[in-house]
Order: structure tokens, then sequence, then C-alpha cells
């Protein structure tokens, strides 16, 4: 499994998992890159962040394709998962909160926007987790436990996807 | 009678959690709290009982900025516990990484953080996408650098690991270091466009009678080592900070308040360094403070983003001085024999002084540990500032007030995690 800034530039679609692996529900997008990552799959890259917006920059440089998989806090049900189309627009503010200087993601999409340097096509996949504790596991209604993001939230043909459960 | 208070519930372009209360009665600020709501995190409760070897990793636990400073305090005050003195390469590799942290956290904070005060934009986006998005380029490619020096030195870009009592786990590769000096000869332009940059900013014209209080080494620009020095004349060994420096407890805060023990007020940080040793600058980074517009000392916190990219540009010429001097030591570390003592260092973290003191048992395990991060210690000049700046400008809306407020704190680059071991503002009117 790469991490940030270990992988060189290239054509395929590159999975961005996010998260603190020690900070509980926090740690969905890194087990999502992980799983992925474990499929060996050649058609696409996947790579482990912790999320800080200028390494985010780094590794849009060259793809036009990213799927960024992050979780969040908000008020709906643990598990649930939410597609937004970055190219479309900012991301909400639920996804900005846990980072350094709060330059995270959101800071890390508007600065590639207004740089000209988002891909051409950028997902992001943001799952409400229920325990952010430091040095927590995921928590039994985290999304591990789910089949949400296996099934029903897949964000492209272009990506090949996790196998069902 | 009028009475206002102006909040600020959440702090924004800082790091961690706190907020800002203004309580105005008859046209005068009665009272500026800065108010630290993040959890205190009790490191110095959690070293106890630990090895000496752990305190440089557990430490640079504490910020994900400074983590560096973190580690050079720990590692010094149980050096000086010891009775070794770390010299040579692996001091200069010290440095190097040191040099790296500084270019990060300042490139940081000046281009993405403070700089859009200045500008007039809302966000670091905001202003690239108003035509500023080359300097901007720019701050990346410089931090990038500076993260290269801290992966490279310390082992990774975030939270190093190679860093010991003694020295370092692993020296690193000569070739590395190589390419890293190229990369740096490149970064040169970069600081260089960002201090020219940042100096043409047009800056309030306020002044205040700071107590300085910074590191000042012999020969160098301080980071890792020298005594602790005012502007009035204070002149101490580090070993001596508890007698002349004391923490106070307000209950608006969960972070210590930091006073000398007559209780005045004082700052540290890139100000406070910049103006008690501008004498330890290279030539050249004397000259380009001068065409900056900065003279040997510097009292406007407003252009302290100016003394930062000074600092930046220092730092990168730092460290390409000390890749083309540097000879691999003999080995990654000295031998470190612990012995019971007590052990207390000072380094210059990019927002000031950070004071680290060790009591150890004949094991080397902790016994006590007290740790005084910068943060702490400007909090109670950041409200002096507030109620000076924003008195003359309390008839203007809340709006206004709460920017000023917010451009003001962030003069100082508060690190609230830090302190706590930061912004809402709230104006109290009546």
């Amino acid at each position: 499994m790469a991490e940030a800034g270990d992988l060189g530039v290239a054509p395929r679609p590159l999975v961005i998992g996010i998260g603190e692996p020690m900070r509980g529900d926090d740690a969905f997008g890194r087990r999502v890159a992980q799983a992925l990552a474990a499929m060996n799959d050649a058609r696409v890259d996947v790579v482990e962040c912790r999320g800080a917006a200028d390494a985010l920059l780094e590794l849009f440089e060259g793809r036009d394709r990213v799927v960024i998989v992050d979780a969040c806090r908000s008020g709906e049900m643990p598990g649930t998962m939410t597609r937004f189309d970055a190219t479309t627009g900012p991301l909400p503010a639920v996804l900005d909160a846990a980072s350094t200087h709060g330059f995270g993601l959101a800071a890390g999409i508007e600065l590639a926007r207004s740089l000209g340097r988002l891909p051409r096509a950028c997902i992001v996949l943001a799952v409400v987790g229920e325990d952010f504790g430091v040095g927590r596991r995921l928590s039994p209604r985290s999304p591990r436990e789910s089949t949400n993001w296996r099934l029903g939230c897949w964000p492209s043909p272009w990506l090949p996807g996790p196998k069902p459960a | 009678m009028s009475r206002k208070t102006i909040a600020v519930d959440l702090l924004a372009r800082v790091e961690g959690e706190g907020a800002f209360k203004l309580v105005v009665r008859d046209g005068r600020v009665a009272r500026a709290e800065l108010r630290i709501f993040e959890p205190p995190r009790f490191f110095e409760a959690l070293l106890r009982g630990r090895a000496h070897t752990e305190a440089p990793d557990i430490t640079a636990r504490i910020c994900g900025i400074c983590p560096v400073a973190y580690q050079m305090s720990a590692v010094h005050a149980m050096e000086a516990a010891f009775g070794v003195r770390v010299d040579g390469p692996l001091r200069a590799l010290r440095r190097l990484l040191y040099c790296g942290e500084w270019i990060e956290s300042h490139t940081l904070h000046v281009t993405m953080l403070h700089a859009p005060d200045f500008l007039g934009h809302a966000n670091a986006f905001e202003m690239a996408a108003a035509g500023h998005g080359g300097m901007v380029e720019a701050a990346l490619a410089l931090k990038k650098a500076g993260n290269a020096i801290v992966t490279l030195v310390g082992g990774r870009e975030i939270h190093p690991i190679n860093v010991r009592v003694g020295g370092f786990y692993r020296l690193p590769a000569p070739g590395a270091l190589r390419e890293l000096g190229a990369t740096l000869e490149r970064g040169r332009d970069h600081a260089l466009a960002l201090l020219r940059w940042v100096s043409a900013f047009d800056f309030p014209d306020l002044e205040r009678d700071y107590q300085f209080v910074a590191l000042r080494d012999p020969h160098e620009y301080p980071m890792n080592a020298g005594r602790v020095v005012s502007s009035r004349g204070l002149d101490i060994d580090v070993a001596e900070f508890p007698t002349h420096f004391v923490e106070r407890h307000v209950a608006h805060s969960n972070a210590l308040q930091g006073y000398l023990a007559d209780g005045s007020t004082y700052l540290c940080g890139p100000l406070a360094r910049y103006s008690l040793n501008h004498d330890r600058l290279d030539e050249d980074t004397r000259a380009e403070a001068r065409a900056a517009g900065l003279g040997t000392t510097c009292r406007n916190p407003y252009r302290s983003i100016v003394v930062r990219a000074l600092e930046v540009l220092y730092a990168v010429n730092e460290a390409i001085r000390i890749i083309s001097t540097y000879e691999a030591p003999d080995a990654p570390a000295i031998a470190c024999d612990p012995v019971a003592g007590v052990g207390a260092a000072a380094t210059e973290a990019p927002r000031g002084l950070l004071f680290h003191r060790y009591v150890l048992d004949d094991r080397g395990d902790i016994v006590e540990a007290r740790i005084v991060p910068p943060t702490s210690q400007n909090q109670a000049t950041i409200e002096e500032d507030l109620v000076q700046y924003v008195e003359p400008i309390l008839d203007r809306p809340d709006d206004e007030i709460r920017h000023h407020c917010e451009q003001t704190i962030r003069n100082y680059d508060p690190c609230i995690s830090c302190a706590t071991h930061f912004l809402d503002l709230t104006v109290d009117r009546g």
C-alpha cells in the first residue's frame, strides 16, 4: 500500500483513502483503500493519505480521474454514505473539520480548483462515522460492517469496484 | 451605559480549537479573553514513569505542525541531564531538520492562512483565484521542499521517527542529501519571491513596546541552542527558566498563561527571535531584510508575516549550507548512559521558545516533566494586543471588529493544540 507521496504519475484512476489510523471511524477511508489494494487490480492505483491540502494537490498531479473516500460527522445515521461530485462545486464544511489549521480535504479541493489542478473527474465519498476517539477501533456501526459502500454507492463505471461480500 | 459583547465562537485558520470574547463597557474594552477550550491533554502526566528514550516520540505527538521542536527540546533536555553534548555533524543534522520544520510551518501560515487577511480574501483559494495563483504554487513547492527535509532526516513527513537521545537512529544517505540540496537551490527563488510578495502588503502603523524573549547563541541564529535573553536585559542559562518564568491558570482558558516572575507579559516567536538576533543573520539575509522594509528590530505584530518569510529564506539558505558542508559521522548517535538528575532545554519552535524540563531517576525513567509551549507564553500578550488594537475601532460594525480581531490573533500563528497540551469571537457590549 502506497502512502501519499510514494506514487509516480500514471494515467490510471486513483483512489485516495483519507483518515487518521488511530482515531476510530476516521480510519474508514484508509480501510477502504486497504481493501482495494488487497485486490491487486492493475487498472487502479490506491493510496492512503492524512488529508492535508498540499498532499492532496500532489496526489492530483497527472491524474484525470480521482475518487476520495473519507469519514465525516453529520446528523445522519452512522454508516450513511453520500457521493459528491467535486467538479461541480465546493464540498460541505463537515468534510474539512479534522485537519491541521483547517487546511484539509475541502480546502485542498478548492485550492486545486482555483489553480486549475482539479482532476477532470473527482468524486468524494463521505461516510458518516460514529466514534472518532483517540486510540479507538472502527465502531460496531461503522461502514466496515455495512455493505452500503460495497453495493450501492460505488461511484463510477470507470472504476473497478470491490466485490460484494 | 454602553455595554456590548462581541464573540467569535470558533477561530478559523489557526491550529486547534479556541474562541475570543471582547467585553466593552462605556466605549472601552473592559476585558479581552482568548478562550482556549480545546481540552487539556495531560502530556506532562503521561510522561511520568516512561523511559527517557520515549520522550522525543511521545512529545512529538503534541503537535502535527511542530513535532521537530518537541523532539529537539526533549533530546537536548535529556542530554543535559546525562552530561552529554551532541556536536559536529549530528548537531548539524538536527539543525537541518529544524530548518525543514521552519520552512513547512512558516510557509503554510504565511501563504495559506495569513496572507488572505492582507489582500482582502476569505481564504487561500479565493486569493489564488484572484491573481495570486503563481505565489500559491511557489509556496506549495517551498513547503514540499521543507517536507522533503523532514522526511529525509526525520524518517517521515509528520511526527518524525528518526530522532533519538544522542542523535538519530539512521543517517541520511549522502546521495539523498545531495538531491535534497538541489531541491533547496530551486526553493531559494521561491523563498525570495515569497518575501518580496509579503513585504509589499499594506500594514497598520501599530507598534507595541513588547518585552521580547528568545534564545541567543554566540554564533548563529537560534534554533537548537542558546541562552534565554530578553529585550529588557534578562540573560540566563536555560536551566534557570523556571526561576524567572511562571505559568498561571485563568478561568477562561484550558491553557496556562506565561508571565515573567515579576508578573509582566512577554512575547516570544519570530518578532522576538529576529529583534534579539538580527546580528546573527548572515549579511545576505540582513540585506534582504532591509530590502523588505525591516529594521534591526520589529515591533509591529502585523509585520510578523514579513519576518516569517525572512526566516523561511534564512532556513532555506542554512539548509543548503549545512548540506554542502556535511560530512557523515562515524555513528548515527553517541552513547548516553542514564543517570539520576534534572535536565532542561529550550529550542526555537516556529512560534517561539519551547521549554522542556525533566527529573529522571537512576534508570533514566521520567519522574517529573514540564513543558512550556510558545502559544501559552504569548496568550496574555495576544489579549493585550486585542485591547490596544480594537479599542480605537469600537464604533465600527461587529463583523469588521471580528475580522480585525481574528487577523490580530493570526499575527501570532497560535497553535492551540500545543497550548493545551483556538477561534470563536464574542464581543460583549452589555
